[in-house]
């Protein structure tokens, strides 16, 4: 990758619509090493900010992230301002509709050009809180013949994918040498923090990861393996089996029936037709039969009534007084209506009772009745005491009459009902004597009831298969349902059997795994450590002298990826004691990093390089920029009031330095992008330095 | 970028099945583009056992 150029407006210090163009981006072009100079707080920070906004949407840095100051990388809170808060401050003064910021980053990546843009805007409400939102986002790739595309806002993931394809997001980190970085690398107190940082860097980390995750998922399967139900379900298929002779056996039985059916069936068809046929003899048959039945029924109520007549036969007799007894009720009647009533009258009829000992109605008198008790006093009392009885005598009569009366009726009626037999009677005579005559016309009552006798045998023959069949149907039906479950259970089994060989195989797969990444971390963390250990080592031969370096031995990875400088008798050196070496191995180990990331020893990324002299001596300042010069595509060095005179010297003798620019403060918000010839170096450094040194007299 | 780490791992898995192969750049590639933690890493790739395990198949 090559960074041809970045185009900011608005964009944190940098005020207004300007750009830089790097050195290096022709391919042919040596000179490689853009240095951009100012004072600190101008914005150096700022331009590697806008280059991680625009390429990955992030507005922290890793510092921010250190110091606290945003929540997370994506979102910009806590005291990250993006938008330049001079323009902000303008335009809340004016109309407020707020500040266009962007980030436009050209560069070249395997023979096509891209050009990433990524805007913002912003907006300084009232309370002098500002807001602000992401707006658009563009990424137009060009390739040799000039094809163009372009990917949008909503082609989002494509672009992520497309720059972490380039420069992944978690690496991009190492490319940039900061101060605060290379000086962790080396210091004590944050040895665990490193070896973290270089396991992820490296991206062993994941390896471990990956080795932890596949034993808890060998865990896994096997608890899953124990929860499969493995029991064996031959039993389950003899069952299956059985039902299914069953099923068999039974539509067999069934089938048999039905074709013994079908010739009844036949048959009942061909006598219901020959039914039809005599239709009316069948009829009159029916009928004849029904009227001897009544017939007989008839005869049977006469023989009743006639038992009941007999019954009645005592009473019919009384009825022969009932006569005589009106005569002499009248006789009474009209003899008391006349006053003509004698007693002689009622002793001759009390002497004619006593010695018939009956009664005029008829009845017995009975020597122990009161009736007879009752005769004698009348008969031996007085004449005109017998007088007085004679009208109960009277109504005895009257009463004897109406009962009399009563007991003709029901003669009558027993009488009627004995006509009106013997009509009916004779009316059923008179039918079956037509209907014998009627029949006389068909064939014999015989063959007719013969036929009816057929049928009802055949009806009676069907019923019964029919019965047998249906008990066949709901046995069949039982048997069927049963092997449906059958069926069902056993397709059930034969998933869990399924699942319980796959879950086996998988188990086995990842068994496997975990062995082979035993081998895989131990391989990898090997590799990546030699590789390591030995770009630490080259560079270090690089960047530090022979003199200055013959005390030391060896800088080793250890197996927990600890940084150990040993001497030349392989005993560990103390950090602390090796002074000026100190930081010149940190800036190995950073170089080292960046060079096992890219998984070369030439970098194909750029490097940013935050220049601090701190304890190393001109002569590894010289070497660390020739050096880095001879390795990196493209670097670009941030160089502050600490690059003097004779590091621009050292540096503009590699041949390499391309570009330069100055970054002047304008005010503390706005900071001014100026490009000077690289040969103009001396004079820039030399006012800087006056400059200096004008302040710090100032400040003494 | 090449990715030294990924070349070795793809060395050692030469000789070893298609099946292990998938799954291991599998949990590398989920270990860093998902940044899950171990637990989470193994119920990720129990999900995706099936796909990226071609099992044999079973007689039913």
């Amino acid at each position: 990758m090559i960074i041809s150029k970045i185009e900011l407006l608005n964009f944190r210090q940098f005020y207004g619509k300007q750009e830089i163009s790097f050195a290096g981006k022709d391919d042919n072009d040596c000179q490689l090493t853009t240095v951009i100079y100012g004072k600190d707080g101008t914005g150096k920070a700022g331009l590697c900010r806008a280059l991680f906004f625009c390429l990955y949407g992030e507005k922290c840095l890793d510092t921010d992230l250190e110091s606290n100051d945003c929540d997370n990388r994506a979102t910009n809170n806590r005291g990250i301002c993006l938008v330049n808060t001079f323009a902000l401050k303008e335009d809340a003064l004016g109309d407020r509709k707020g500040v266009e910021a962007y980030v436009r980053v050209s560069f070249i990546h395997r023979g096509l050009n891209y050009e990433m843009f990524r805007a913002l805007s912003g907006i300084q409400e009232n309370d002098g809180k500002i807001v602000e939102q992401m707006e658009d986002l563009k990424l137009t790739m060009t390739d040799g013949r000039g094809k163009v595309r372009t990917w949008g806002l909503p082609e989002k993931e494509k672009i992520k994918h497309e720059i972490n394809a380039m420069l992944d997001s978690h690496i991009k980190g190492y490319f940039f040498f900061d101060k605060k970085q290379i000086e962790k690398l080396m210091d004590p107190a944050r040895k665990p923090e490193v070896r973290a940082l270089i396991k992820k860097i490296l991206r062993v980390e994941e390896i471990y990861l990956a080795e932890e995750a596949f034993r808890i998922l060998e865990k896994k399967l096997l608890d899953e393996l124990s929860n499969i139900p493995s029991d064996d379900c031959d039993k389950m298929v003899d069952e299956r089996s059985t039902v299914q002779k069953l099923v068999a056996d039974l539509t067999e039985q069934k089938d048999s029936i039905e074709k013994k059916l079908v010739p009844i069936r036949m048959e009942l068809q061909h006598l219901d037709a020959k039914r039809d046929e005599f239709k009316e003899a069948f009829d009159l048959v029916g009928e004849l039969k029904a009227k001897e039945d009544c017939r007989q029924g008839l005869i049977e109520k006469k023989r009743e009534i006639m038992q009941d007549f007999q019954q009645f036969m005592p009473t019919a007799v009384q009825l022969l007084t009932r006569d005589l007894l009106a005569e002499i009720y009248q006789d009474i009647d009209d003899k008391m209506e006349k006053g003509q009533a004698t007693p002689e009258i009622k002793k001759e009829l009390i002497g004619k009772i006593l010695s018939e000992m009956t009664c005029i109605c008829g009845r017995e008198v009975t020597l122990d009745s009161k009736e007879y008790t009752r005769l004698l006093q009348w008969a031996e009392g007085p004449g005109e005491a017998l007088s007085y009885d004679v009208v109960d005598a009277f109504t005895y009569i009257g009463n004897t009459i109406h009962f009399l009366n009563g007991k003709l009726e029901d003669l009558f009626r027993l009488l009627q009902q004995i006509s009106d037999i013997d009509t009916e009677y004779s009316l059923v005579t008179n039918r079956l004597g037509q209907i014998k005559l009627e029949l006389a016309k068909f064939p014999a009552t015989e063959v007719l009831n013969s036929l009816g006798d057929e049928r009802n045998h055949l009806i009676e023959q069907k019923a019964e298969y029919e019965d047998r069949n249906n008990r066949l149907s709901d046995d069949l039906a039982m048997a069927e349902f049963k092997l449906l479950e059958l069926e069902s259970g056993q397709k059930k089994k034969a998933k869990e059997r399924f699942r319980y060989k796959e879950v086996q195989e998988m188990h086995s797969v990842v068994a496997r795994t975990c062995e082979v990444m035993k081998t895989v971390v131990a391989e990898c963390s090997g590799a990546v450590i030699t590789a390591l250990e030995q770009e630490i080592n080259n560079n270090f031969q690089n960047l530090a002298f022979p003199d200055s370096r013959k005390n030391l031995g060896k800088i080793v990875v250890t197996a927990d990826y600890s940084i150990q400088v040993h001497d030349s008798q392989g005993r560990p050196f103390s950090v602390e004691a090796l002074n000026e070496f100190r930081e010149i191995i940190a800036m190995s180990v950073a170089i080292a990093f960046a060079q096992v990331a890219s998984g070369d020893h030439i970098l194909t990324i750029p490097v940013f390089v935050d220049f601090l002299p701190g304890l190393l001596t001109k002569e590894h300042q010289g070497n660390i920029l020739k050096y880095l010069a001879s390795i990196a595509p493209q670097w670009i060095l941030f160089a502050n009031n600490s690059f003097k005179l004779d590091a621009g010297e050292r540096l503009f003798r590699t041949g390499r330095w391309g570009k330069f620019y100055l970054l002047e403060a304008v005010s503390e918000e706005v900071t001014r992008i100026k490009q000077a010839p690289v040969e103009a170096y001396q004079t820039v450094l030399c006012e800087h330095c006056e400059e200096l040194d004008h302040d710090n007299e100032q400040r003494l | 970028l090449k990715r030294p780490v990924h070349e070795k791992i793809t060395t050692l898995l030469e000789t070893e099945h298609e099946n292990i192969k998938n799954l291991i750049f599998e949990a590398v590639r989920l270990a860093h583009t998902r940044r899950l933690p171990a637990e989470a890493l193994a119920i990720k790739l129990h999900q995706q056992l099936g796909n990226i395990i071609r099992v044999a198949e079973h007689d039913n």
